[in-house]
């Protein structure tokens, strides 16, 4: 099974990296960036990590000294009540490496990797350690006619390698509309962004936790809407984002109940 | 999750990857022929080249005379000092002709530049002169001052628009946000309803325009470049509403950009003084 991970990766990296190298230089998304929000129930792909406020965290830096595209993210999630039933702090180490397909209009890229696990909690929901490889088709549409400037399309597929192969798949859908309000110094800009999302997977869930794995289907649908507030300085080198987040994941069965959520995140950008 | 192309945020970001894999730099400010929101415009289209790294101030339905203040040529100049592109990229000029007018809330300035319909005169004889000659001297000097000002560290390249349509129809931001018509009402408004009459009139306005610029460039060799993009784009397809042109209209009129980027800025560049 790790085999073929390796040979789907490879297939899909060698012919889109030709592809890539034919064009001009398409940018890639690797600024440094550092986040910390709060979320009122920690939910990681439709999997409760907890029931109660939760402390977000992360950083993505790019390693362009190893290959262009290629960045580190380290993220995290604290639960914030230490004692409540079903909590499970998670921290992920990822290695993603981007090849964009097109840029400017409609940009479209490919991205793969891999993520490692640990969860240090007593009453463990998903399990303590595990690594998984990770791919992503993302590309924009536009419809003219309507002056919808972009639908962003993504499709994410993880599986894991270490314990038991399980398989997450999702494709999602968002779509955001906003303003910019500039002024010489400083620019602001607010946006809304709606995005929903269907996964499937054959993930064991905290129900069905002893039993043998499911068959691969239904896992959730999630929909999540953010209001964002950004500001940079048009000679600066530093941009923050501050966004408030309202979800909800509809979630089968040997997952739990539907679940809803609030968060906010703050974000700082360095180019 | 990425965000949108028109996020200013995101242009930086893109701009920071573009530099950092060492692309030619390029400073775009203007309005929205630069910055259209619901679709690619001019400067998305060069982007997609994948050649230069644009760091991109431009805002949509910004005019020559807010670009040419002094706050704002200020920090123009900061930037270019720091990231020294080998061009600045400059679209301006038409929003200057559709600012408010306190005399009639509901049209805006080209209503002054119109005359009364009179079946006797011909298309240039409609335009008030006066008006016009005002508007005209007011963003040659907007435009004097941005030369006095950045002409020196870079190349200014800045074009005169197509021939602009009365069509009436209005400008849809992100799907919802609706503005205009500006044209066709303030035409109708002086009793020039006849379509064909309507563009004959536009063609003299665009065209007196493009004199200023061309002007402009005889007379800053050095640090003015003209393009003249008269003719690039259909009537019939090519224009969304009165004045942005549809996504393949904006990739047409980037074409021409492409030629200037890969010929003419680099001739300029070879003649110029070597910035101190």
């Amino acid at each position: 099974m790790k085999t073929s991970a390796i040979w789907l990766i490879a297939a899909v990296v060698m012919p889109a990296a030709a592809a890539g190298a034919q064009r001009g230089r398409l940018p890639v998304d690797d600024s440094l960036g550092v986040l910390v929000g709060l979320v009122s129930r920690p939910v990681w792909r439709a999997i409760s990590l907890g029931d109660e406020t939760a402390v977000v965290s992360g950083i993505a830096f790019p390693v362009r000294y190893l290959a262009r595209g290629l960045q580190l993210e380290l993220t995290g999630t604290t639960n914030l009540g230490r004692d409540a039933p079903r909590t499970t702090d998670q921290y992920s180490t990822s290695v993603r490496y981007q090849i964009p397909l097109r840029g400017g209009p409609h940009r479209r890229s490919v991205i793969v990797g891999a993520s490692g696990y640990w969860t240090p909690e007593v009453a463990r929901t998903v399990p303590e350690q595990t690594v998984e490889a990770i791919g992503a088709v993302l590309w924009n549409v536009g419809v003219e006619k309507l002056g919808i400037r972009t639908i962003g399309l993504t499709l994410d597929a993880a599986r894991d390698l270490r314990r038991e192969n399980a398989t997450w798949l999702s494709g999602a859908a968002m779509i955001s509309g906003g303003t910019t309000f500039p002024r010489v110094t400083i620019e602001h800009s607010i946006v809304a962004v709606l995005r929903v999302a269907l996964s499937a997977s054959d993930y064991r869930g905290p129900v069905l936790a002893d039993t043998p794995r499911p068959a691969f289907g239904s896992h959730s649908a999630d929909a999540v809407l953010e209001i964002e507030y950004g500001r940079r300085r048009p000679a600066g080198t530093v941009a923050t984002r501050t966004a408030i987040q309202v979800g909800g994941t509809a979630r089968h069965r040997r997952l739990g109940p539907d679940v809803g959520w609030v968060g906010m995140r703050y974000s700082v950008l360095f180019f | 999750m990425p965000a949108e192309p028109w996020d200013p945020i995101e242009r930086d970001r893109r701009y920071a990857s573009a530099r950092r894999d060492r692309l030619p730099r390029v400073l775009t400010e203007g309005d929205s022929w630069f910055d259209y929101p619901p679709h690619p415009n001019i400067i998305d289209w060069l982007e997609c080249e994948g050649r230069w790294a644009f760091k991109r101030l431009e805002k949509s339905g910004d005019t020559v005379r807010n670009i040419a203040t002094e706050a704002n040529l200020g920090m123009i100049a900061t930037i270019v000092r720091r990231e020294k592109p080998d061009c600045i990229l400059l679209s301006a000029g038409g929003n200057d002709l559709f600012v408010p007018i306190s005399e009639r809330p509901e049209l805006r300035w080209i209503w002054r530049a119109l005359l009364p319909f009179d079946s006797g005169k011909s298309a240039a004889e409609h335009l008030n002169s006066a008006a016009w000659d005002e508007k005209k001297t007011e963003i040659r000097l907007d435009l004097v001052r941005i030369i006095a000002q950045l002409g020196k560290l870079a190349p200014i390249v800045v074009h005169g628009y197509d021939y602009l349509i009365a069509s009436g129809v209005k400008v849809r931001y992100d799907g919802f946000r609706l503005a205009g018509p500006w044209i066709l009402p303030s035409m109708e408004a002086r009793g020039i309803i006849d379509p064909p009459f309507q563009r004959d009139i536009l063609r003299v306005l665009i065209d007196e325009y493009n004199e200023v610029l061309a002007a402009l460039e005889r007379a800053h060799p050095d640090s003015f470049i003209y393009v003249d993009l008269r003719g690039t784009l259909s009537p019939e397809r090519d224009w969304l509403n009165e004045i942005h042109p549809t996504e393949d209209g904006f990739r047409r009129v980037a074409r021409k950009f492409v030629d200037v980027l890969d010929n003419r800025v680099p001739a300029v560049r070879r003649v110029r003084e070597p910035i101190p």
